[in-house]
Protein backbone atom coordinates (compact mmCIF):
# COMPACT_ATOMS: atom_id res chain seq x y z
CA UNK A 1 0.00 0.00 0.00
CA UNK A 2 0.98 3.81 -0.56
CA UNK A 3 0.76 6.54 2.13
CA UNK A 4 3.03 9.15 2.71
CA UNK A 5 6.33 10.29 4.73
CA UNK A 6 5.66 12.35 7.82
CA UNK A 7 9.03 13.78 7.51
CA UNK A 8 9.39 14.61 3.40
CA UNK A 9 5.56 14.17 2.59
CA UNK A 10 6.40 12.14 -0.49
CA UNK A 11 5.06 8.13 -1.52
CA UNK A 12 6.44 5.30 -0.25
CA UNK A 13 5.50 2.15 -0.25
CA UNK A 14 4.76 -0.42 2.65
CA UNK A 15 4.42 -4.05 1.88
CA UNK A 16 0.69 -5.15 2.52
CA UNK A 17 1.98 -7.72 5.41
CA UNK A 18 3.49 -4.83 7.43
CA UNK A 19 3.13 -4.80 11.20
CA UNK A 20 3.15 -2.66 14.14
CA UNK A 21 7.17 -1.90 15.29
CA UNK A 22 8.56 -2.89 11.46
CA UNK A 23 11.26 0.03 10.79
CA UNK A 24 11.37 1.26 6.85
CA UNK A 25 13.56 3.76 5.34
CA UNK A 26 12.84 6.04 3.10
CA UNK A 27 14.16 7.69 -0.18
CA UNK A 28 14.46 11.03 1.83
CA UNK A 29 16.52 9.63 4.94
CA UNK A 30 14.23 9.14 7.31
CA UNK A 31 13.75 5.57 9.26
CA UNK A 32 9.83 5.33 9.89
CA UNK A 33 7.72 2.75 11.95
CA UNK A 34 4.96 1.65 11.13
CA UNK A 35 1.96 1.47 13.37
CA UNK A 36 -1.07 -0.20 12.51
CA UNK A 37 -4.80 0.01 14.19
CA UNK A 38 -7.96 -0.14 13.32
CA UNK A 39 -7.56 2.95 11.35
CA UNK A 40 -5.29 1.37 9.16
CA UNK A 41 -1.49 2.04 8.95
CA UNK A 42 0.21 4.98 9.27
CA UNK A 43 4.16 6.13 9.69
CA UNK A 44 6.01 8.17 12.44
CA UNK A 45 10.01 8.90 12.12
CA UNK A 46 11.81 6.44 14.36
CA UNK A 47 13.76 7.86 17.45
CA UNK A 48 14.62 4.64 18.86
CA UNK A 49 17.88 3.81 16.27
CA UNK A 50 21.40 3.31 17.55
CA UNK A 51 24.58 4.44 15.30
CA UNK A 52 25.42 0.57 15.25
CA UNK A 53 21.91 -0.78 14.62
CA UNK A 54 21.80 -3.08 11.61
CA UNK A 55 23.42 -5.44 9.62
CA UNK B 1 17.65 -24.58 26.89
CA UNK B 2 17.27 -22.04 23.70
CA UNK B 3 18.12 -18.50 24.12
CA UNK B 4 16.77 -15.96 21.53
CA UNK B 5 19.31 -12.98 22.20
CA UNK B 6 18.11 -9.67 20.92
CA UNK B 7 18.65 -6.11 22.07
CA UNK B 8 15.80 -3.39 22.65
CA UNK B 9 13.35 -4.74 19.89
CA UNK B 10 11.88 -7.91 18.52
CA UNK B 11 11.69 -7.32 14.56
CA UNK B 12 9.47 -8.67 12.13
CA UNK B 13 12.48 -11.69 11.98
CA UNK B 14 12.64 -12.32 15.66
CA UNK B 15 9.26 -12.79 15.87
CA UNK B 16 9.12 -15.20 13.20
CA UNK B 17 11.79 -17.28 14.72
CA UNK B 18 10.24 -17.38 18.32
CA UNK B 19 6.91 -18.33 16.77
CA UNK B 20 8.72 -21.10 14.19
CA UNK B 21 10.64 -22.16 17.64
CA UNK B 22 7.17 -23.32 19.44
CA UNK B 23 5.96 -24.42 16.45
CA UNK B 24 8.37 -27.52 16.42
CA UNK B 25 7.97 -27.75 20.74
CA UNK B 26 11.33 -25.93 21.25
CA UNK B 27 10.77 -23.99 24.50
CA UNK B 28 13.31 -20.64 24.04
CA UNK B 29 13.56 -17.97 26.33
CA UNK B 30 13.63 -14.42 24.79
CA UNK B 31 17.27 -12.17 26.04
CA UNK B 32 16.80 -8.67 25.97
CA UNK B 33 20.69 -7.90 26.59
CA UNK B 34 20.27 -4.26 26.61
CA UNK B 35 18.15 -5.29 29.94
CA UNK B 36 19.68 -8.28 31.29
CA UNK B 37 23.26 -8.74 32.36
CA UNK B 38 25.24 -11.67 31.49
CA UNK B 39 27.82 -12.88 34.17
CA UNK B 40 31.06 -13.46 32.66
CA UNK B 41 32.77 -16.76 32.99
CA UNK B 42 29.44 -17.17 35.40
CA UNK B 43 26.77 -19.41 35.71
CA UNK B 44 23.73 -18.31 34.06
CA UNK B 45 20.60 -20.49 35.47
CA UNK B 46 20.69 -23.13 32.60
CA UNK B 47 24.02 -22.08 31.17
CA UNK B 48 23.89 -24.32 28.62
CA UNK B 49 22.21 -24.57 25.63
CA UNK B 50 22.03 -22.86 21.94
CA UNK B 51 22.10 -18.84 21.93
CA UNK B 52 20.76 -17.84 18.14
CA UNK B 53 22.12 -14.05 18.40
CA UNK B 54 19.97 -11.40 16.90
CA UNK B 55 20.58 -8.66 18.75
CA UNK B 56 19.97 -5.43 16.06
CA UNK B 57 22.69 -3.39 17.42
CA UNK B 58 26.02 -4.93 16.23
CA UNK B 59 28.28 -4.09 19.35
CA UNK B 60 25.45 -5.85 21.33
CA UNK B 61 25.66 -8.83 19.15
CA UNK B 62 29.23 -9.63 19.22
CA UNK B 63 29.83 -8.66 22.84
CA UNK B 64 26.73 -10.74 23.92
CA UNK B 65 28.07 -13.37 22.25
CA UNK B 66 31.27 -13.58 23.69
CA UNK B 67 29.83 -13.12 27.27
CA UNK B 68 27.30 -16.26 25.90
CA UNK B 69 30.04 -18.09 25.14
CA UNK B 70 31.88 -17.94 28.36
CA UNK B 71 28.86 -19.10 30.43
CA UNK B 72 28.91 -22.33 28.07
CA UNK B 73 26.21 -21.44 25.44
CA UNK B 74 26.72 -22.76 21.77
CA UNK B 75 25.83 -19.36 19.75
CA UNK B 76 24.92 -19.13 16.70
CA UNK B 77 26.94 -17.36 15.18
CA UNK B 78 30.09 -17.34 17.75
CA UNK B 79 31.22 -14.17 18.42
CA UNK B 80 34.67 -14.66 16.20
CA UNK B 81 33.04 -15.34 12.81
CA UNK B 82 30.48 -12.17 13.86
CA UNK B 83 34.08 -10.08 15.18
CA UNK B 84 35.19 -11.65 11.16
CA UNK B 85 31.97 -10.54 9.25
CA UNK B 86 31.30 -7.59 11.15
CA UNK B 87 34.94 -5.85 9.73
CA UNK B 88 34.46 -5.12 6.39
CA UNK B 89 38.42 -5.41 6.18
CA UNK B 90 38.86 -8.47 8.63
CA UNK B 91 35.79 -10.25 6.03
CA UNK B 92 37.45 -9.16 2.76
CA UNK B 93 40.81 -10.75 3.58
CA UNK B 94 38.98 -13.95 5.12
CA UNK B 95 37.70 -14.67 2.02
CA UNK B 96 40.87 -13.26 -0.48
CA UNK B 97 42.76 -15.89 1.37
CA UNK B 98 39.97 -18.54 0.54
CA UNK B 99 40.62 -17.85 -2.82
CA UNK B 100 36.89 -16.38 -2.95
CA UNK B 101 36.67 -13.64 -5.28
CA UNK B 102 36.40 -10.23 -3.88
CA UNK B 103 36.43 -6.57 -5.65
CA UNK B 104 39.59 -4.94 -5.80
CA UNK B 105 39.83 -3.45 -2.11
CA UNK B 106 42.37 -1.63 -0.05
CA UNK B 107 42.60 -1.46 4.03
CA UNK B 108 43.35 2.18 4.43
CA UNK B 109 44.08 3.11 8.04
CA UNK B 110 44.76 6.98 7.47
CA UNK B 111 44.10 9.77 4.81
CA UNK B 112 47.00 9.16 2.85
CA UNK B 113 46.42 4.89 2.82
CA UNK B 114 42.37 6.08 1.34
CA UNK B 115 44.14 8.73 -1.60
CA UNK B 116 46.97 6.05 -2.58
CA UNK B 117 44.36 3.66 -2.66
CA UNK B 118 42.20 5.34 -5.04
CA UNK B 119 45.46 6.34 -7.20
CA UNK B 120 46.11 2.30 -7.79
CA UNK B 121 42.14 1.48 -8.70
CA UNK B 122 41.00 4.83 -10.44
CA UNK B 123 37.99 6.63 -9.93
CA UNK B 124 35.37 6.56 -9.42
CA UNK B 125 36.07 4.52 -6.41
CA UNK B 126 33.92 3.54 -3.61
CA UNK B 127 35.37 4.33 0.15
CA UNK B 128 33.30 2.93 3.15
CA UNK B 129 34.12 2.18 7.04
CA UNK B 130 35.45 -0.88 7.87
CA UNK B 131 32.45 -1.13 10.43
CA UNK B 132 29.28 -0.01 9.57
CA UNK B 133 25.30 -1.11 8.73
CA UNK B 134 22.47 -0.48 6.44
CA UNK B 135 24.88 1.12 4.11
CA UNK B 136 26.13 3.92 6.44
CA UNK B 137 28.68 6.33 4.98
CA UNK B 138 29.37 4.44 2.09
CA UNK B 139 30.41 6.86 -0.47
CA UNK B 140 31.72 6.76 -4.23
CA UNK B 141 34.49 9.49 -5.08
CA UNK B 142 34.50 10.29 -8.93
CA UNK B 143 38.03 12.14 -8.44
CA UNK B 144 40.39 13.03 -6.58
CA UNK B 145 38.63 16.42 -4.99
CA UNK B 146 35.41 14.35 -4.37
CA UNK B 147 37.57 12.27 -2.31
CA UNK B 148 39.27 14.55 -0.22
CA UNK B 149 36.26 16.22 0.74
CA UNK B 150 34.69 12.63 2.01
CA UNK B 151 38.27 12.09 3.71
CA UNK B 152 37.71 15.96 5.44
CA UNK B 153 34.08 14.92 6.94
CA UNK B 154 35.33 10.83 7.91
CA UNK B 155 38.36 12.60 9.57
CA UNK B 156 35.69 15.11 11.82
CA UNK B 157 33.63 12.03 12.77
CA UNK B 158 36.32 9.61 14.02
CA UNK B 159 38.67 7.48 13.41
CA UNK B 160 35.61 4.67 13.30
CA UNK B 161 34.57 6.39 10.10
CA UNK B 162 38.24 6.99 8.49
CA UNK B 163 39.34 3.62 8.76
CA UNK B 164 37.96 1.80 5.99
CA UNK B 165 37.87 -0.31 2.46
CA UNK B 166 38.69 2.13 -0.59
CA UNK B 167 37.17 -0.42 -3.24
CA UNK B 168 36.73 -0.41 -6.80
CA UNK B 169 32.99 0.44 -8.52
CA UNK B 170 31.93 -3.03 -9.95
CA UNK B 171 30.03 -1.96 -12.62
CA UNK B 172 26.83 -4.21 -11.63
CA UNK B 173 23.39 -4.30 -13.25
CA UNK B 174 21.50 -2.03 -11.16
CA UNK B 175 21.64 -4.71 -8.53
CA UNK B 176 23.48 -7.11 -6.17
CA UNK B 177 22.80 -10.54 -5.12
CA UNK B 178 21.50 -11.05 -1.20
CA UNK B 179 22.25 -15.07 -0.47
CA UNK B 180 20.79 -16.03 2.70
CA UNK B 181 22.60 -19.03 4.13
CA UNK B 182 21.73 -21.36 6.56
CA UNK B 183 24.03 -24.46 7.50
CA UNK B 184 23.64 -25.97 3.92
CA UNK B 185 20.53 -23.80 2.70
CA UNK B 186 20.53 -21.51 0.51
CA UNK B 187 18.14 -19.23 -0.94
CA UNK B 188 18.98 -16.04 -2.74
CA UNK B 189 17.50 -12.64 -4.27
CA UNK B 190 17.94 -9.74 -6.25
CA UNK B 191 18.02 -6.40 -5.10
CA UNK B 192 17.18 -3.67 -7.36
CA UNK B 193 18.16 -0.36 -7.42
CA UNK B 194 17.80 2.01 -10.95
CA UNK B 195 18.09 4.98 -9.00
CA UNK B 196 20.96 4.57 -7.17
CA UNK B 197 24.56 2.30 -7.14
CA UNK B 198 23.88 1.22 -3.42
CA UNK B 199 21.69 -1.50 -3.42
CA UNK B 200 20.89 -2.05 0.39
CA UNK B 201 17.45 -2.42 0.90
CA UNK B 202 17.78 -0.44 3.80
CA UNK B 203 19.03 2.11 1.64
CA UNK B 204 15.68 2.12 -1.34
CA UNK B 205 16.63 -1.14 -3.29
CA UNK B 206 13.64 -3.47 -4.44
CA UNK B 207 13.63 -7.10 -3.27
CA UNK B 208 13.00 -9.41 -6.22
CA UNK B 209 13.45 -13.04 -6.15
CA UNK B 210 16.90 -14.69 -8.01
CA UNK B 211 16.43 -17.97 -10.05
CA UNK B 212 18.24 -20.74 -8.53
CA UNK B 213 21.86 -21.10 -9.25
CA UNK B 214 24.37 -24.06 -8.15
CA UNK B 215 27.40 -21.83 -8.70
CA UNK B 216 25.82 -18.88 -6.88
CA UNK B 217 24.69 -21.28 -3.70
CA UNK B 218 28.21 -23.05 -3.72
CA UNK B 219 29.92 -19.63 -3.24
CA UNK B 220 27.61 -18.28 -0.46
CA UNK B 221 28.38 -21.62 1.45
CA UNK B 222 32.23 -21.51 0.59
CA UNK B 223 32.10 -17.77 2.28
CA UNK B 224 30.02 -18.62 4.82
CA UNK B 225 32.02 -21.51 6.11
CA UNK B 226 35.96 -19.23 5.41
CA UNK B 227 33.85 -17.09 8.37
CA UNK B 228 32.48 -20.06 10.20
CA UNK B 229 28.83 -18.22 9.77
CA UNK B 230 26.16 -21.00 10.27
CA UNK B 231 23.37 -18.17 9.38
CA UNK B 232 24.88 -15.43 7.29
CA UNK B 233 23.35 -13.04 4.29
CA UNK B 234 26.18 -13.12 2.05
CA UNK B 235 26.36 -10.08 -0.32
CA UNK B 236 27.30 -10.82 -3.94
CA UNK B 237 28.09 -8.74 -7.05
CA UNK B 238 28.01 -9.67 -10.59
CA UNK B 239 30.55 -8.73 -12.46
CA UNK B 240 30.54 -8.31 -16.37
CA UNK B 241 34.12 -10.22 -16.58
CA UNK B 242 34.70 -12.06 -13.57
CA UNK B 243 31.37 -13.03 -12.58
CA UNK B 244 30.25 -13.61 -8.75
CA UNK B 245 32.34 -11.49 -6.40
CA UNK B 246 31.24 -11.64 -2.82
CA UNK B 247 31.33 -8.11 -0.99
CA UNK B 248 30.42 -8.35 2.22
CA UNK B 249 28.74 -10.69 4.89
CA UNK B 250 26.24 -10.37 7.37
CA UNK B 251 26.48 -12.27 10.68
CA UNK B 252 23.04 -10.99 11.66
CA UNK B 253 20.83 -11.39 8.31
CA UNK B 254 17.81 -9.67 8.14
CA UNK B 255 15.06 -11.82 6.08
CA UNK B 256 11.55 -10.01 5.72
CA UNK B 257 12.33 -9.33 2.59
CA UNK B 258 13.59 -12.61 1.23
CA UNK B 259 10.61 -14.37 2.85
CA UNK B 260 8.25 -11.74 1.29
CA UNK B 261 9.30 -12.19 -2.67
CA UNK B 262 10.21 -15.84 -1.69
CA UNK B 263 8.15 -17.08 0.03
CA UNK B 264 9.98 -19.18 1.60
CA UNK B 265 9.73 -19.83 5.51
CA UNK B 266 13.39 -18.45 6.60
CA UNK B 267 11.93 -18.42 10.09
CA UNK B 268 10.94 -22.07 9.89
CA UNK B 269 14.55 -23.60 8.39
CA UNK B 270 16.35 -21.64 11.12
CA UNK B 271 14.09 -23.03 14.02
CA UNK B 272 14.97 -26.58 12.46
CA UNK B 273 18.83 -26.11 11.90
CA UNK B 274 18.73 -25.48 15.72
CA UNK B 275 16.81 -28.49 16.47
CA UNK B 276 19.29 -30.18 14.51
CA UNK B 277 22.21 -28.67 16.68
CA UNK B 278 20.26 -29.05 19.84
CA UNK B 279 19.95 -32.55 19.20
CA UNK B 280 23.73 -33.22 18.99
Amino acid sequence: METRCPVCGKPIEIPDDAISGELVDHECGATLEVLVSGNGVRLKPFQGVGEDWGE
Amino acid sequence: MILLVYYSIMRWEEERIASALEDLGLRYKPLDVSREPIEIGGLLKNGRGIAIQRSVSRIAALESSAALESVGFRVINTPISIAMAQSKIWCLSVLARAGILIPRSYASLGREAVEKGAEILGFPAVYKPSQGSWGRMISMARDRMELRTIIDHREAVGVEALYGVVQEYVRKPSRDIRATVIGDYVVSIYRVNKRHWITNTARGAEAMPAPRDQELEDLAIRASRALGLEIAGIDIFEDPVRGYVVNEANPVPEFKNVVRVTGVDIARIIAEYIYTQAKR
